[in-house]
């Protein structure tokens, strides 16, 4: 997936981000970006629901991962 | 995967829901307001007094207007914010009021300025703008899209 970002100036003055597609660290490094871009100071970041799910899937894959060594360590006691 | 940020440019302060207001007397029956604003650019500041309708001068740092009833002083006060000072007759909710339209042309101005830096700062990192929209609340919304970075 490509990175992206909106932005959405308020008329305020205040200015909403979001960052869509960057992985890991490189989320956390769009913070220091946005921040040089816009001339301004994060006061509140939080985790997309986006972020969230990916998240989910990735701890599923990491279990599915276990329940796989479980399975391979199990064969090898009862081959060997 | 994502990340929402809300950011404050550093040209304004976050919004106060009811700022305090500080009183004192002046000479006669005059009586000094202290309002503490958003307002940290003095530059920006004298262009929103003018889009107001107001005449300003700057003086060592300070920004001087008349209005009716007394004439206001913008000082510099805490965390870079501007203080405005009203000396006369002028009533707290005047003063409050006067702020709230000069803090509204100004944060309009900082919308605009905002809009402007980011055009030119994406631009100059190769950043692709895929879609601008205004929305019916005045908001200002853009996307762009991060230039692919090389071995990826």
């Amino acid at each position: 997936m490509s990175e992206a970002f909106t932005v959405r100036i308020f008329p305020d003055g205040t200015v909403q981000a979001e960052v869509h597609g960057a992985r890991g660290k490189r989320c956390t490094d769009y913070i220091a970006i946005l921040e040089e871009l816009l001339e301004a100071e994060t006061a509140d970041s939080a985790y997309t629901a986006e972020y969230q799910q990916a998240e989910h899937v990735r701890a599923d894959d990491v279990h599915a991962d276990d329940v796989r060594a479980d399975e391979v360590r199990r064969r090898q006691v009862r081959g060997g | 995967m994502g990340v929402s940020l809300l950011l404050i440019p550093i040209i304004i302060a976050a919004a106060d829901a009811m700022p305090r207001l500080f009183e004192d007397s002046g000479e006669g029956t005059d009586r000094v307001l202290r309002l503490p604003t958003r307002i940290k650019d003095a530059e920006l500041l004298r262009a929103a007094l003018h889009d107001y309708g107001c005449q300003s001068v700057e003086e060592q740092g300070n920004v001087h207007s008349v209005i009716e009833g007394g004439r206001i002083v913008f000082q510099p006060g805490e965390e870079g914010r501007h203080d405005a000072v009203f000396v006369g007759t002028v009533t707290e909710v005047q003063a409050r009021a006067f702020v709230d339209a000069v803090e509204h042309e100004y944060a309009r101005l900082v919308q605009a300025r905002v809009y402007e830096r980011l055009k030119q700062k994406a631009a100059q990192r190769g950043m692709k703008l895929e879609r601008e929209r205004v929305d019916a609340d005045g908001s200002v919304v853009l996307r762009y899209a991060m230039p692919v970075r090389a071995g990826r």
